[in-house]
């Protein structure tokens, strides 16, 4: 039996009165990826930024229950968010590279948490987010002259540059072209040796190609959760099935 | 917005031990911080406090409403009526001006581009740059360079007297009232000006009736701002406005002015008497200014424009 | 020709756009003029003085009535102290508060401080002046002159004690704190701004990354509203320079160079103040000498405008913002 790397259990989230996640127990195994689906508003963001305590910004949120990573509660009166971050990555929903240099911008976590070798770390992140052979002789452009594209996987060469254990992506590919997001969804399949991956995603088939299981939330609850091959083959709610089949979208 | 929190987070944060060595540096850079915010506003407070408790002392109905008998009796009523005199005849001369300048830019130039020949678009071009240039320009002039060219320009021709200074005066308000109209304008939705155009409306009285009128607390707004800022400048009445006892409205007349006034106090020497009545002065001067910075900002705040520190 | 159709050409909508528009083009050009008008004449008073002085205007000596000199470096000396000073002053202070601004400060805070920073850039300069006429001249006299203070000797090539008895509390100390007061709400205000137009996404994926608050704040935020923070300085540059009353009554309006902090100067706009209503009687070489100041002060505060516009480009686009 492998140890879970997520354990949700009985989780409850607000944004001051608005009841967004309705006691969702589930785990989720390493070396995975994890899809969480659902129509707009059911509350996915919300529950990836729970995991690595994005959710402080909002002044209104608060919970009840417990995530735990590695056997460790986020919410833990002990925990150091700071570090907790430090092992999750986070990519985004839109691009936002710092507006720095292509370099810093990959250097800029590994210099904060006082990391030794930062060209190399720059490099090997660049390579694993298959970047390297496009930027690699200018690193010291502005990141926001690259291409969306490369935007985004340079957002997640930044995530990476830390050595994460887990990495959360909220539709990375939303505001992409095809092609950049077929190589996103690529360097996902690659990553996922050595990541536990969670990928917030509205597209179906997009989870179909590159998640083991998958979620599904309907308005802040867990309708089904497992193999998402099982799911997408035989879903076991209306629900389920009526999103699979587009009539959410 | 930004990475601040509400007041319960921030002291719930607090009642913890810090968890690691940044989250303890974390603390001492808001420690840092907060102390650096107060050490700023601190001398708000001393200066308004140390005005009103040396000013309120004199500070009485007849101090207000009789004229000035020397400079060591009698109230001050020709430097506040004076005051009120420069403003309301500058604001006369410059509202127009840059309402008339800001809708021709916004409007016109700017808006109704498309439809216009194209050597018309290229100059509107350059009038919106030119005009938005040289405000820009004139907001960083020195005031006691208007008062210099005041003394040249409007004293050379009307003597020191009441329309000298407000004139001078005028100038100084065109950065402000120009800048803060073209953005009410701006801010008006196209659906408005295209539902009156589609109703048959020229450009001329799409802007009028409409725009204006949508626009109308924002441009309140930068009027006040701007008289919020000129009411209380001395440098440019240095020159242009001669001194007097009385408040006259004679255009070509000397006229006092609260903060001339107060100069002059300051210039008179250090006896307690003086000092006492630069204080109440200066009490009615600040009182007016933030009444109408107030009301500016609350005006700015039905419009969702944005009032700043320190003008444009 | 009916009556009618007359009329309809002389008051008809379209020609009622014409005049309005061309009535609304006139009052553009006439307040772009005013900045044209005012160089104009500003140079054209000045110029008599460059042409008959010439590099005479740059010497160190400002005696118009024994032995008319006119050399204006003086001033420009006092001015570089005062301003020099306050901004050393008011810069990093100011940064600092429109950081917490922006990032520290409680929620329900913000407007009120806010507030009071728009009141605080409201108070007339002349107001400034009197505080710090009767108040801040008398504490710096009598918080100093009790004090030795060492002071390099170039004599001996040793620090010697000096007493500050006959310190008067008047000078660049005085002038470059109250300047230093009134520039901080514009520096606040302006820095704040371009803080708050750091998307919050950026915030995020610091935090993310596993930044600290102060990390963030520091390297994120105050890296990416830099231009702002620029212009910030460039601008309260300008307004320190030009700023007249609050300074003209405590500098000691002294035409010696100021060697350090505590001796007394006179500065640009001081000068103006002090000495132009007199000079246009009938001292016409003065008269336009102190034009020539004016100039200066309308050159230097041109710039300042022109360059802060720049800095905020030229930071867009080096961040690829633009
Ligand atoms: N900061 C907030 N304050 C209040 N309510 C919020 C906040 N953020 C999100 N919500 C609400 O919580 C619900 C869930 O939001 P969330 O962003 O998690 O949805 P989502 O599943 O990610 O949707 P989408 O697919 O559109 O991204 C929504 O109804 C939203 O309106
Ligand atoms: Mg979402």
């Amino acid at each position: 039996m492998v140890e879970a790397k997520i354990q949700v259990n009985d989780l409850n989230a607000w944004y001051g009165d608005f009841h967004v996640l309705k006691s969702l127990n589930f785990e989720i195994l390493p070396n995975t990826v994890t899809a969480i689906m659902g129509p707009s508003g059911c509350g996915k963001t919300t529950f990836i930024r729970i995991l690595n305590r994005l959710c402080d910004m909002v002044p209104e949120f608060h919970h009840t229950g417990e995530i735990l990573i590695d056997g460790q509660d986020v919410f833990g009166a002990d925990i150091d968010v700071y570090e907790l971050r430090k092992g999750i990555g986070f990519v985004f929903q839109k691009p936002n590279p710092f507006p720095m240099s292509i370099y810093d911008n990959v250097a800029y976590g590994p210099k904060t948490h006082g990391m030794k070798d930062i060209n190399e770390i720059v490099q090997r992140s660049l390579e694993q987010s298959a970047l390297w052979d496009e930027v690699g002789h200018r690193l010291d452009e502005p990141a926001l002259k690259l291409s969306g594209g490369q935007q985004q996987r340079l957002c997640l060469a930044r995530a990476l540059a830390v050595n994460p254990g887990i990495i959360l992506m909220d539709e990375p590919v939303a505001f992409l072209d095809p092609i950049s997001a077929q190589k996103i969804e690529e360097l996902i399949m690659t990553l996922k040796r050595d990541y536990t991956i969670v990928l917030v995603t509205h597209n179906v088939q997009q989870a179909l190609r590159v998640s083991d299981s998958a979620a599904f939330l309907y308005l802040g609850e867990l309708i089904e959760y497992g193999r998402t091959s099982l799911i997408a083959e035989t879903p076991k709610d209306p629900r389920t099935e009526a999103f699979l089949t587009g009539r959410f979208g | 917005m930004g990475t601040s929190k509400s007041i319960t987070r921030e002291l719930r944060s607090w009642f913890r031990l810090p968890k690691s060595r940044r989250e303890f540096l974390d603390r001492l850079t808001f420690v840092f911080l907060a102390v650096i915010a107060v050490i700023i506003t601190l001398p708000f407070f001393a200066i308004v406090f140390e005005v009103v408790a040396n000013g309120w002392i004199l500070l009485n109905p007849a101090f207000i409403l009789t004229n000035m008998v020397g400079f060591a009796e009698g109230g001050i009523r020709n430097a506040i009526v004076g005051s009120i005199e420069l403003v309301a005849i500058a604001s006369m001369v410059a509202i127009p001006l840059c309402v008339g300048a800001a809708i021709y830019t916004t409007e016109y130039a700017q808006r109704g581009r498309r439809r216009a020949r194209r050597w018309v678009q290229e100059l509107n071009k350059w009038v919106i740059r030119i005009v938005e240039f040289t405000a820009d320009v004139l907001a960083g002039v020195p005031s006691i360079i208007f008062g210099a060219f005041g003394l040249i320009f409007f004293v050379a021709v009307f003597g020191r007297s009441l329309i000298a200074g407000a004139l001078t005066l005028a100038l100084m308000m065109i950065p402000t009232i120009l800048r803060t109209t073209q953005e009410s304008l701006r801010a008006v939705p196209l659906s408005l000006r295209e539902a009156s155009l589609a109703l048959g409306a020229t450009t001329w009285s799409t802007s009028w009736r409409v725009v204006l009128r949508a626009a109308l607390a924002g441009i309140i707004t930068g009027i006040l701002l701007a008289i919020g800022r000129v009411i209380g400048e001395t440098a440019p009445l240095l020159f242009t406005t001669g001194f007097n006892f009385d408040a006259p409205w004679g255009f070509l007349d000397a006229i006092a002015s609260l903060p001339f006034t107060i100069y002059l106090y300051a210039l008179q020497g250090h006896t307690e008497i003086i000092r006492l009545r630069a204080y109440s002065t200066a009490i009615v001067l600040i009182g007016i200014v933030f009444v109408v910075d107030v009301i500016a900002v609350w005006a700015s705040k039905k419009v969702g424009l944005v009032v700043r520190a320190g003008g444009v | 020709m009916s009556q009618r159709n007359w009329r309809k050409i002389l008051f008809g909508a379209s020609t009622r756009d014409l005049v309005g528009r061309t009535l609304l083009l006139v009052f553009a050009i006439i307040t772009s003029f005013v900045i044209v008008l005012i160089f104009s004449q500003v140079w054209a008073r000045a110029f008599p003085a460059i042409i008959i002085l010439g590099p005479e205007l740059l010497g160190p000596v400002w005696d118009p009535t024994v032995t008319e000199q006119y050399g204006i470096l003086v001033f420009i000396a006092g001015t570089l102290w005062v301003t020099g000073l306050s901004l050393l002053i008011a810069i990093p202070i100011g940064i600092a508060g429109s950081l917490f601004l922006a990032e520290y400060c409680p929620h329900r805070l913000k407007e009120p401080l806010r507030l009071i920073l728009i009141l605080m850039a409201g108070i007339p300069s002349i107001v400034y002046g009197l505080w710090a006429l009767y108040t801040l001249v008398p504490f710096l006299r009598d918080l100093i002159s009790p004090l030795y203070i060492p002071v390099w000797d170039s004599l001996t090539n040793s620090f010697v004690w000096i007493s500050m008895e006959w310190y008067s509390g008047y000078g660049v100390l005085p002038a470059a704190i109250v300047l230093a007061i009134m520039l901080l709400p514009t520096i606040v205000a302006v820095s704040y701004d371009s803080m708050v137009m750091v998307p919050d996404t950026l915030r995020e994926a610091s935090y993310a990354l596993g930044a600290s608050r102060t990390e963030t704040s520091i390297k994120v935020v105050l890296m990416t509203a830099l231009p702002g923070v620029g212009a910030a300085v460039l601008l309260s540059l300008g307004r320190a320079v030009g700023e007249t009353m609050a300074v003209l009554l405590v500098t000691g309006n002294n035409t010696t160079f100021p060697r350090w902090i505590f001796d007394q100067s006179y500065v640009l706009t001081s000068v103006i103040a002090n000495q132009l209503g007199l000079a246009v009687g009938g001292y016409p070489l003065m008269e336009s000498a102190l034009f020539v100041v004016a100039l200066v002060l309308l050159l230097l505060s041109m710039f300042f405008s022109i360059t802060a516009k720049m800095v905020v480009s030229w930071g867009m686009r080096k961040q690829g913002l633009r």
